[in-house]
């Protein structure tokens, strides 16, 4: 019986291996890059905002709330809820998210740098290289067989938890200190 | 399909990344080149001794005079990226000029009285407004810029030359309990070591005592009127200004 249980958990933590050192060299290498870039101070970005911040703030914002359906969806995929959402919700508020950090980080890694003067600034640094990494992991753990049963819910929410950090660090910030701005 | 999906995602993100990293770097260069070519040749003679040593190296443009690309306008460009710092001839004050892509901000300040400027970067003629009819007109050239500043009525002139940090421009603003807490400095570092800053500092309007920032790390948080508030270099604090 438990020789049973045992086997699929062994193979299914080595299938996560891949995954997990390419996240880790993600966040290793945007972290090097937002060290070693020298920052532009510039970057394109969505056109539509009077300025960077309010663009980063908002897309941040956008971003959580389609995090917090991505929780719920994920729940609900997983009978926690008793309510059947169809997995396309997931997956498509999931790539939206992600596409709209996009621009954003841009703008962190490329225009700014990775900065640790301010504790409010390093915890967002680093917080940004770890929500790559770890939603990198997560995506290529998708593809693999036999992962753990707790491999989604930890990933999916470090990830989640993550960029509920790096919006307190920033949108949050900028609404509290500067205000609500377009 | 389901087994590509999440590659797909990963792959349209580093896409959508490497997009924007080439639409940035295309529309960077344009203002960089210009500038220091043009104008470090034009007025290379140091008639001035300032306090601190020129910076033979404006932070903003690597001077490239291979590839300058004449462009028709005859005004040159401002710099993408600039910071000056100096002191304003007669009044013991400081002041301050940053350029951040076609925007500038200015700040002058002699303890007591301060003045915030803004306005376009867009040639190396810089004209900022403040408050009030405070004006900034400075030329920028040489590493330096060099003009004048009309604050309260007066006018002085000012020379103020390329500044690396930590000298520059600081800023600080918060909201706590209600309460808003900003400060302005200016540091500048002695040649002979040790820095020059003024500051002024302002709980809702309200002048209070200015704290004095870390020479060395000028952005270390502060306390204003028992307040701890974070001085933010220019890049922190431009896209607030507007």
């Amino acid at each position: 019986m438990t020789a049973i249980h045992q086997r699929p958990s062994a193979r299914g933590t080595a299938s996560l291996l891949v995954p997990l050192l390419v996240g880790g060299l993600i966040m290793l290498a945007l972290g090097v890059y937002g060290r070693v870039h020298p920052p532009t101070g510039f970057a394109v970005g969505i056109a539509g905002f009077s300025a960077a911040l309010p663009m980063k703030v908002w897309l941040t914002t956008g971003a959580t709330v389609l995090a917090v359906v991505q929780v719920v969806t994920a729940l609900s995929m997983w009978g926690k809820l008793g309510v059947d959402i169809p997995a396309g919700v997931h997956r498509w508020s999931g790539r939206l998210a992600f596409l709209l950090t996009i621009p954003v980080a841009f703008h962190c890694l490329y225009a700014l740098g990775l900065q640790y003067d301010v504790p409010r600034v390093m915890i967002h640094s680093l917080l940004g290289c770890f929500f790559y990494g770890v939603f990198t992991a997560k995506m290529l753990s998708l593809r693999k067989e036999n992962t753990p049963g707790w491999t989604f819910p930890v990933l999916g929410g470090l990830a989640f938890t993550a960029l509920v950090g790096l919006w307190l660090t920033s949108s949050f910030w900028f609404f509290t200190t500067i205000g609500f701005k377009v | 399909m389901s087994r590509l999906g999440p590659i797909v995602t990963l792959t349209a993100g580093a896409v959508l990344a490497v997009g924007l990293g080439v639409a940035s770097i295309t529309a960077t260069p344009a203002a960089d080149n210009t500038v220091a070519t043009a104008n470090e040749t034009a007025n290379e003679t140091p008639n001035e001794a300032p306090e601190e040593t020129p910076e033979a190296t404006n932070t903003a443009a690597d001077p490239n005079p291979s590839e300058t690309p004449t462009f028709e306008e005859s005004t040159p460009a401002a710099p993408r990226k600039a910071d000056y710092a100096g002191r304003v001839k007669g009044n013991g004050g400081l002041i301050a000029i940053s350029l951040r892509d076609g925007k500038a901000v200015g700040y002058f300040c002699d303890g007591k009285t301060e003045a915030w400027f803004k306005g376009d970067a867009s040639s190396a003629d810089l004209e900022l407004e403040g408050f009030g009819g405070a004006k900034v007109t400075a030329e920028l050239g040489g590493g330096k810029a060099e003009g004048q500043v009309a604050v309260g009525g007066k006018k002085w002139s000012f020379v103020a030359p390329t500044a690396v940090k930590p000298s520059g421009l600081y800023r600080a603003s918060a909201i706590v309990r209600g309460a808003r807490v900003r400060a302005g400095w200016i540091v500048l570092k002695r040649p002979q070591g040790g820095f020059t800053q003024v500051g002024t500092a302002f709980l809702n309007d309200k002048q209070v005592p200015t704290p004095e920032l870390n020479g060395d790390q000028p952005t270390s948080p502060v306390t204003v009127d028992g307040t701890t508030v974070t001085p933010e270099d220019v890049d922190g604090f431009i896209e607030e200004m507007q």
